[in-house]
């Protein structure tokens, strides 16, 4: 057998161990890459920005631990920007796996910046329905939370009554990060297109692709697609962090998957040669 | 007994069909309030739904213990997480904190679980792209040629291998794959469309079940 048809036949474990490697070397020895801003993220940022301090924002955290690595730094780095920006966040679930990293994330950057929870920000948790809570929120917020996640009467919170919220109308801005459904299609179908608000989106990486056409429609005012989108949105607010760090070791995977594409090719096209030859 | 299975049913399932419909396009206060109702009893049917889900997983699970079926012992370990992880919830009144008991679950067990089953993907799509991006034809030689400037283009990298890479990589996103998607999207809308029509008006009954 010749090298040719030996790698056409290639174990895939010899793949497994160079994917391995490809991740491991970069994280040890922190390999920092330039990170370009591409234009769906900037609009993101220059949304955020417009806003007058003491605005409300609503984050919306439709995801679970499988997509952490993805949506988590996305989340972490928004929450970042609109403390820094001194905006008023609401933030949710429409997953149930998702709280406690909603959780970690608000008292992380809530720590960072000095805020507190009642009157700088409110976590109102999960609540089963996905586009029905949505929907729900657009008629009557309160009725559909009445309690904060942590069972305190939502009426009574500062952040509510001082900047007097009672629907997703009230509501200027709305940040979806969402690994599937219920999640971004559900906040544009039902939120967005029926309360008026400007909807942004973050999502994993292979999901990106779909959002484009909401993205053309000006339905996404602004989108995040994966690891990248996070370190780029990093890379904005200031403050490069797990994604921007994560950059180099998905860089040199992809390097590593593109080599033994093009070895593949090259092996099937001196094997096809051969064979025209015999 | 058919009025209650079918007759009920139909007639429940065209009245509230053609009632969203019609407060869709009526902005009147009552329908607003009456979509607030709707909301909330949704909401309660939503939280139902739970129920059925955990009942079926432990009907399943059951059964495969009680028949020794191959791999028992899977379910056996998942009824137990499933047991103890609920009572460590009620103890711990649901405090997802990590010092509390359930939230230690969730941050030390379920979160890297879940991270790890996830990023095993990376090894698979390698040996997957290996395999399947081979230019045997015209189609799928331009689809392993826009596979590598996506790849690349979407990770910093890409622009120390050519500056405009990750240009091109959007180019792409916001342009060929825009229009295929949106011409999916618009297919799955007509096509869910016309089956919420036939629900409504009683063509499609298969909610309904089978059996008497």
């Amino acid at each position: 057998m010749g090298i040719f048809e030996k790698l056409m036949k290639i174990d895939r474990r010899y793949i497994f161990v160079m994917i391995a490697v490809a991740i491991i070397l970069p994280t040890i020895y922190e390999v920092r890459m330039k990170i370009d801003i591409s234009e769906p993220v900037k609009r993101i940022y220059d949304r955020v920005e417009s806003l007058k301090p003491g605005s409300v924002v609503l984050i919306s955290n439709d995801y679970d631990p499988a997509a952490k690595a993805e949506l988590y730094p996305m989340t972490l780095a928004v929450l970042r920007h609109c403390f820094r920006k001194n905006l008023k966040v609401l933030a949710m679930n429409l997953w149930p796996q998702g709280a406690g990293l909603v959780r970690m994330a608000l008292s992380t950057a809530a720590k960072e910046y000095k805020k507190e929870n009642g009157s700088d920000y409110v976590f109102l948790g999960y609540k089963p329905g996905g586009a029905v809570v949505i929907i729900g929120m657009g008629q009557n917020l309160l009725g559909t939370f009445p309690k904060d996640a942590d069972s305190k009467p939502l009426a009574e919170l500062p952040l509510i009554k001082e900047k007097g919220i009672k629907t997703l109308k009230d509501i200027p801005l709305v940040i979806a990060i969402g690994a599937g459904v219920p999640g971004i299609d559900a906040w544009v179908v039902y939120g967005k297109d029926q309360y008026g608000f400007s909807l942004v989106g973050g999502c994993t990486g292979v999901m990106a692709t779909d959002y484009y056409p909401y993205l053309n429609s000006g339905q996404l005012s602004g989108l995040m697609g994966g690891l990248k989108g996070a370190a780029e949105y990093e890379t904005l607010v200031g403050r490069p962090d797990e994604a921007t760090r994560n950059m180099s070791p998905q860089s040199f995977s992809h390097l590593v998957i593109i080599a033994f594409v093009i070895l593949g090719n090259i092996a099937l096209i001196v094997e096809k040669s051969k064979k025209k030859r015999r | 007994m058919v009025f209650w299975k079918r007759t009920v049913p139909l007639a429940l399932a065209f009245f509230f069909g053609v009632l969203m419909v019609v407060q869709y396009f009526i902005p009147h206060k009552s329908f607003a309030e009456l979509l607030d109702t709707m909301a909330r009893w949704g909401q309660i049917v939503g939280a139902f739904a739970l129920v059925v889900g955990l009942s079926s997983l432990i009907h399943s699970h059951v059964f495969k213990i009680k028949r020794q079926v191959p791999g028992w012992g899977y379910s056996v370990v998942t009824l137990a997480a499933l047991v103890i992880y609920t009572v460590v919830g009620f103890i711990s009144e649901g405090d997802d904190s990590p010092e509390a008991a359930f939230g230690w679950g969730y941050h030390h067990l379920l979160m890297p679980m879940q991270a790890s089953m996830f990023s095993l993907l990376a090894f698979f799509i390698a040996s997957a792209a290996y395999k399947a991006f081979r230019a045997r034809t015209l189609e799928a030689t331009v689809l392993l040629i826009i596979a590598v400037i996506v790849m690349l283009g979407r990770v910093p990298i890409g622009s120390y291998v050519y500056e405009k890479l990750p240009q091109v990589a959007e180019w792409i996103f916001s342009y060929p794959n825009m229009a295929a998607r949106r011409a999916i999207m618009l297919g799955v809308a007509l096509a869910m469309v016309a089956t919420s029509l036939r629900v409504i008006v009683g063509i499609e009954r298969s909610y309904l079940g089978g059996g008497d």
